[in-house]
């Protein structure tokens, strides 16, 4: 057994005092610059937006404007923010709002929807809700949702709040730490651009192709069907297969759904699913748990897309036009009478075609 | 329970909280529920293996005691060792039984064995700890532990659990006990604190960022250029040791928030001058294991030369075994047999020639040599069998490098990395840095902290594993 410390028990206590009193200097510090780069969006700022925090910032800004005005409104993955063209809605006079986003799921979906709530609870009329249906958003391995789920939810508290659904969802993909790490030090997430940041060279960014004003993200318009897109077969598992979480998250999306009383649209991602019946489980689950909602089903069966819509795994442009216009026919959108004016107040610098600036003004 | 956690600190500053204001016995008890914590945190399944392991060990020393038998000692040791043979080494046994059957014309068989079962962290760890026990008490070096609380906060105590070091009861035992007793040594939070800071720093910074390129290049030997594996060598060699000693600079930081002094494993091995000294200097609880409880039970060095040479080579196999079942590892442990060979047989010749010694220069170019030769052979350790281990080798051989010019630019962060590993092994060689904080002024310790918190920003995002988790 070590003798016992020589040291008298104030000089322990001084010394002990000291480190504690570094330490809470030294968090201090550490916490402070956190606050800088994630709070104050320092980061940002510093090397640009060109990270999954600026497109999901960016999807939030237009949220906010939209919000209260748009027809309809998609949640879900690059396969929305890149599947679904805002043209064929805005020809029609329809006021679109993608909230897809590159690696987005049910628990993307239910925070950004969740966060504009009280501006949809306002309105008369709820809009059209969308909800991508993805295996890998659903499945056990695939997608965490962390990068986009630390940009989105920038509270402690609404953190803390919904803390043990949070853990059982990062936990099932193995990231419950860092959960907890990035709750107290959210800016750690920077960590992943290192790199780029100490050596000066450009993110690979996850803005690829530029967004529109209502956040679709047209890609180019050329057939690359390399990785088998539209080819992608879901072996559907039983309901037990998917990640709890992500169907707890799916329902929490429809609850919002169903408090609104919106029409709800389940899209079925077309680079993995070729019929319904291919999620069948799945949509007999969302039935079973809101029997009230008539949910309609974007099958992409109805949708008729070959290779020469792909562009390596999403949807080119005219594959994403053609899901549009189904999903304004499966949804029986209807023009909105006063597209004009919510489209002066969502997008004000928006540069629309003149014929329709003209025909929209009073 | 991953050390670099928020949890890991939570159940840390709770445990040591517990273990200084509750009544002794209670203390052991807090500890201990800390510690199965610690190890069912990410499976709970293989608490039972612990327990297990715990009940035959504690059980065993009493047995041990009473009768003194070897065959009673044996049937311990070999009971131990069910565990660690099906876990780790069952797997291996078959392939190389088919391998061997294949030779003399046995079809083929393809396919790996035991692919499905997850290695019980630390199981290599605990497996050893409890043999030392039953051997220790069977030499009547310690009494058998009556307490089985105590024992198992032994066999449990989670700052060495899972990663070592290999702790021995008669240094261990006695401290677990003086928890929450005025026996246990005061608070001290500094030299600790400065401790855990470092093992963070070396870890979290160094050998993680270390582990990106070097997964990315073995993975992908074949296809690299000979510059890109000799920088993925150097890299290995950097990131095992930042790993495992890091870790060990967490679990002694954290045991001696307890009052508990455990083992260094490490006393700067890049830094020895030969090969010996380096085995002496690397994993030292491991080492100090094999040479008690293998090495001088076979006779040592005590019994002439060839039974000497017999003996160390039967040691670095067995080390080589302990680190995983594989024919890389074994070639690596063969491989330090061998230089530990021509070590003893050039110390031999000296003495017989009178060669006079080089002094500084000898032991710096000592040194060097003796770092390369195990960067060398940690080629076999890191590859994934042995076909890329000589691709690695037979790349690293094509001297001299003509595309420096492409591949320096392209991993100049990570370059970076090793120059702060440098600078950093250096002050810590010349310098036992924690306790020189511990000592320092208060906006010097300030200035420490809040550098090494702010340096974790360059840490990778990715979680990565301990090495030595694994065995």
């Amino acid at each position: 057994m070590p003798p016992p410390s020589p040291m008298s028990s104030s000089s322990i206590s001084n010394s002990n005092l000291r480190f504690l009193a570094a330490l809470i200097v030294g968090l201090g510090v550490v916490l402070s610059a956190d606050h800088w780069l994630y709070a104050r969006q320092g980061f940002l700022r510093l090397f640009g937006p060109g990270t999954q925090e600026g497109q999901v910032l960016h999807k939030v800004e237009i949220a906010d404007r939209f919000a209260p005005v748009a027809d309809v409104i998609m949640f879900g993955s690059s396969m929305t923010r890149s599947g679904i063209s805002s043209q064929p809605f805005l020809e029609q006079h329809i006021v679109p709002l993608n909230l897809g986003v590159s690696g987005g799921g049910p628990l993307f979906a239910y925070k950004a929807l969740a966060r504009i709530e009280p501006l949809l609870a306002k309105r008369s009329h709820p809009p059209t809700l969308v909800l991508e249906v993805n295996p890998d958003g659903f499945l056990l391995g695939k997608w965490d949702e962390y990068p986009q789920f630390i940009s989105l939810e920038r509270s402690r508290f609404a953190v803390f709040r919904d803390f043990p659904s949070l853990l059982s969802h990062f936990r099932d993909a193995r990231l419950g730490s860092r959960l907890f790490n990035g709750w107290w030090l959210p800016s750690s997430y920077y960590r992943a651009f290192r790199e780029q940041v100490f050596t000066g060279t450009s993110f690979p960014g996850s803005f690829f192709y530029e967004e529109d004003i209502a956040g679709y993200a047209p890609v180019p318009n050329m057939a690359r069907a390399s990785s088998g897109p539209f080819g992608t077969q879901f072996a559907e598992p039983a309901l037990s297969g998917y990640k709890r979480s992500a169907l707890e998250y799916a329902v929490r999306w429809l609850e919002i759904a169903a408090r609104l009383n919106a029409k709800v649209v389940i899209h079925l991602a077309p680079a993995y699913f070729s019929s319904a019946d291919e999620a069948k489980n799945l949509l007999a689950f969302f039935r079973t748990q809101f029997p009230l909602i008539n949910f309609i089903v974007l099958d992409p069966r109805d949708i008729g897309l070959t290779a020469r819509e792909a562009f390596d795994a999403h949807p080119n442009e005219s594959g994403a036009r053609m899901i549009a216009l189904n999903l304004i026919h499966a949804a029986a959108l209807r023009p909105n009478p006063r597209f004009g004016e919510a489209m002066a107040q969502a997008a004000p610098s928006a540069r629309l075609p003149p014929t329709e600036l003209a025909a929209a003004s009073p | 329970m991953n050390f670099i956690s928020l949890e890991y600190f939570i159940l840390l500053v709770l445990a040591v909280t517990a273990s200084r204001i509750l009544k002794p016995k209670l203390a052991v008890c807090a500890v201990l529920l800390a510690s199965l914590v610690f190890y069912g945190w990410g499976y709970p399944p293989y608490l039972i293996l612990l327990l297990g392991m715990g009940a035959l060990a504690w059980t065993g020393g009493v047995a041990v005691e009473r009768w003194r038998s070897p065959i009673v000692l044996w049937a311990l040791i070999i009971t131990a060792l069910v565990p660690l043979f099906y876990f780790k080494y069952l797997g291996f046994s078959i392939t190389t039984f088919n391998d061997i059957a294949t030779l003399f014309g046995a079809p083929a068989q393809t396919g790996s064995y035991m692919a499905a079962i997850t290695l019980p962290l630390g199981i290599s760890f605990f497996t050893f700890q409890a043999i030392s026990y039953v051997m220790d008490v069977y030499r009547r070096e310690i009494s058998a532990e009556r307490s089985p609380v105590t024992f198992m906060l032994f066999k449990a105590f989670f700052p060495q659990l899972v990663a070592g070091p290999i702790e021995r009861a008669p240094h261990l035992i006695p401290q677990l006990k003086a928890l929450g007793t005025v026996q246990q040594p005061r608070l001290d939070l500094a030299t600790p604190g400065f401790q855990i800071l470092k093992g963070l720093l070396i870890k979290f910074v160094i050998a993680d960022n270390m582990a990106g390129p070097v997964d990315t290049l073995f993975a992908s030997a074949a296809t690299r250029t000979p510059a890109d594996m000799l920088l993925a060598s150097y890299f290995f060699s950097i990131q095992i040791y930042c790993d495992f000693y890091g870790y060990t600079m967490i679990a002694l930081g954290s045991a001696k928030l307890f009052g508990v002094d455990l083992i260094n494993n490490f006393n700067h091995p890049y830094y020895a001058p030969n090969i010996q000294q380096f085995w002496r200097r690397w994993h030292i609880s491991l080492m100090l294991w094999f040479r008690d409880y293998v090495y001088v039970p076979l006779g040592g060095n005590r019994r002439g030369r060839i039974i000497l040479i017999r003996n160390v080579l039967i040691v670095m196999a067995l080390t080589a075994l302990w680190h995983g079942a594989n024919y890389t590892f074994l070639i690596w442990g063969l491989g330090h047999g061998a230089l530990l060979m021509l070590h003893r047989l050039f110390g031999w010749a000296r003495q017989q020639i009178k060669l006079p010694s080089l002094g500084i220069i000898g032991r710096i170019l000592g040194a060097l040599l003796t770092f390369h030769a195990v960067t060398a052979l940690w080629v076999f350790f890191r590859a994934p069998d042995l076909a890329t281990a000589f691709v690695v080798l037979s790349k690293i051989a094509t001297l001299p490098l003509s595309d420096w010019h492409v591949t320096l630019p392209y991993y100049s962060f990570y370059l970076g990395v090793g120059a702060l590993f440098v600078v950093f092994s250096l002050a810590d060689y010349l310098s036992t840095i924690e306790s020189r904080l511990a000592a320092s002024a208060l906006p010097i310790q300030a200035v420490t902290i809040a550098s090494v918190l702010l340096l974790t920003y360059a840490a990778p995002f990715a979680d990565v594993q301990f090495i030595y988790f694994q065995f």
